[in-house]
């Protein structure tokens, strides 16, 4: 049955780039704070803890997931949540306001890579998962298997988001539940296993340089934390008050996705082994270990559909896209993460650089959105200007490219590689005292605070003009 | 329904919607206050970052 125009419209306003009104928003304090959880409490979090057991122990290793991950959330929502909720705006919409109408298009990339590569790096888990629990009863399917369980996931991923988020809002009434049973049974494993300074005594699985494992483990958090960005303004333009935009998301997101990374970092250690498809095993033996392993298989389907549905409405945003019928624009996303289909393990084993690469990425844009939000708009901005791209517009900036903004972004990133390299690990100038992060953040904020004052305030990009609404005169809807 | 109607009440709906959003003030979605917000930065990134330091 086909929809009436009022319920294409509502549907546009939900899961599309409509802005949503006050009246539509569904999540109080206690229904983000669910969502949130169930978001936060994903089967990656086992993952990321094992990352950290590789290079430190267990006090130093809870320290910086736990903080990593709070801090992360904090310095990636400030402003991409408070702004998404006060004008019920989609993520990457805002981020116009800052980056320019065409330069938003750029930061739209490094959403798609995050959301590619946890897709990606999720369903080889499924996949391992399901390889070990099969090696198990006396089968090695080997790499082919994890091959097929990739390429299965995906058909399922693409199916689902197909039927609509009705069938996810299913998945995820399962799974949420499932996941926290199991996060609540391993740590009673865990500590039936070790007790406190037996764990405490383990050392790191495959520490790397003695100056840099802390910091990596801390990057490790960091880089957790700052992977919600994409995801932030997807939620919060549901909200419905300031506080519980921005309150919730670093209690679930970021310290609660903290503890629920320690399970990996401790079973990790205990287990000798980072990865959660062999150790889940040992923890909870032939019964429970194989149930977990089905639970967090179902789990990284479902948050595989989810980000993959995330990405192909960001794709939205790009004019040739937009008149795309659903089933070939989800489609469109799904082919990059095709490349785990080829080489599951390779990327797999790779994944802790992904982690920080996220940091990487994410760090220096939330740090320009935070000086350009609360320091130059004071936290007001116009949104008919969001929708306007007529070179007019308040955030057309140079040929739709804010370019101080853009440049600062980007030298964060390159600072930040050139302080640690995610994937080699090399490690230059004061990273071993002040992070990789910290100086990718603090520097660009800075500089833009200084290039906007010189460039832009009262010359261009709409700084300091009306945040009345103006007519439209070519919409980018 | 084509989608050529839809389109146009889309657009009707845009501008509707933006004039709309454009209205809220600070009472709509209450305002997070100088106080909270120090309060708030103190917990969520000074005693984080203290404990960083001090677990190195």
């Amino acid at each position: 049955m086909s929809m009436t125009i009022e319920e294409r419209i509502r549907e546009e306003a939900l899961f599309g780039r409509l802005p949503l009104l006050k009246e539509e928003r569904e999540y109080s304090t206690r229904g983000i704070i669910s969502t949130g959880f169930t978001y936060a409490v994903a089967a990656w979090c086992f993952l990321i803890g094992g990352y950290s057991a590789n290079v430190v122990g267990a006090v130093q290793g809870i320290v910086t997931l736990v903080c990593g991950c709070t801090i992360g959330v904090i310095m990636s929502a400030a402003a991409s949540a408070l702004a998404c909720n006060r004008y019920g705006l989609e993520q990457i919409d805002y981020t116009k306001s800052c980056y320019g109408q065409r330069g938003a298009r750029l930061i739209l990339l490094f959403y798609i890579i995050n959301q590619i590569g946890w897709t990606g790096m999720i369903l080889v888990m499924f996949g391992k998962g399901v390889t070990n629990v099969a090696l198990g009863l006396g089968f090695d399917g080997g790499e082919n298997l994890v091959r097929m369980c990739v390429l299965a996931g995906l058909i399922v991923g693409y199916w689902v988001i197909n039927k609509g988020v009705h069938v996810l809002n299913v998945f995820n009434s399962i799974v949420f539940p499932g996941l926290l049973i199991v996060t609540g049974f391993l740590y009673w494993a865990i500590f039936k296993s070790a007790d406190w300074a037996t764990i405490c005594a383990q050392p790191p699985i495959a520490p790397q340089d003695p100056g840099l494992n802390y910091i990596l483990s801390f990057e490790y958090g960091l880089g957790a934390g700052f992977s919600w960005w994409p995801g932030i303004g997807f939620l919060t333009r549901n909200t419905d008050t300031q506080r519980n935009s921005l309150y919730p998301q670093v209690l679930t997101m970021g310290f609660g996705m903290g503890v629920v990374c320690c399970t990996g970092l401790l079973a990790g250690l205990v287990f000798r082994s980072y990865d959660p498809t062999v150790w889940m095993i040992k923890v909870g033996g032939p019964l429970f270990g194989v149930l977990s392993l089905l639970l967090v298989a179902i789990a990284n389907v479902s948050a595989s559909a989810m980000m993959m549905y995330t990405a192909a409405l960001a794709l939205r945003h790009v004019g040739m896209f937009r008149a795309l019928p659903w089933g070939k624009l989800t489609l469109l996303g799904f082919i990059p993460v095709m490349a785990y289909v080829v080489t599951p393990s390779k990327l797999y084993d790779g994944g802790s650089a992904f982690l920080a690469y996220n940091a990487t990425m994410f760090a220096p844009i939330s740090a320009v959105l935070l000086v350009d939000y609360f320091w130059l708009r004071r936290g007001r901005i116009n949104v008919s200007q969001v929708f306007e791209d007529d070179p007019a517009g308040h955030y057309w900036f140079w040929n739709g490219f804010n370019l101080p903004a853009l440049f600062c972004a980007f030298f964060g990133m390159g600072l930040y590689i050139w302080l640690l390299n995610p994937v080699t690990y090399e490690a230059h100038g004061p990273v071993r005292w002040l992070t990789a992060s910290g100086p990718a953040t603090i520097l660009p904020m800075l500089l833009y605070a200084l290039l906007a004052s010189l460039f832009l305030v009262g010359k261009k990009g709409g700084y300091g003009e009306t945040v009345e609404a103006l007519p439209l005169r070519k919409s980018n809807l | 329904m084509s989608d050529e109607l839809f389109e146009q009440a889309l657009q009707v709906e845009l501008v509707k919607r933006i004039d709309a959003v454009s209205s809220y003030t600070n009472k709509d979605f209450g305002h997070i206050s100088k106080i909270e917000w120090v309060v708030f930065l103190l917990i969520g990134l000074f005693i984080p970052g203290l404990l960083v330091w001090w677990a190195a």
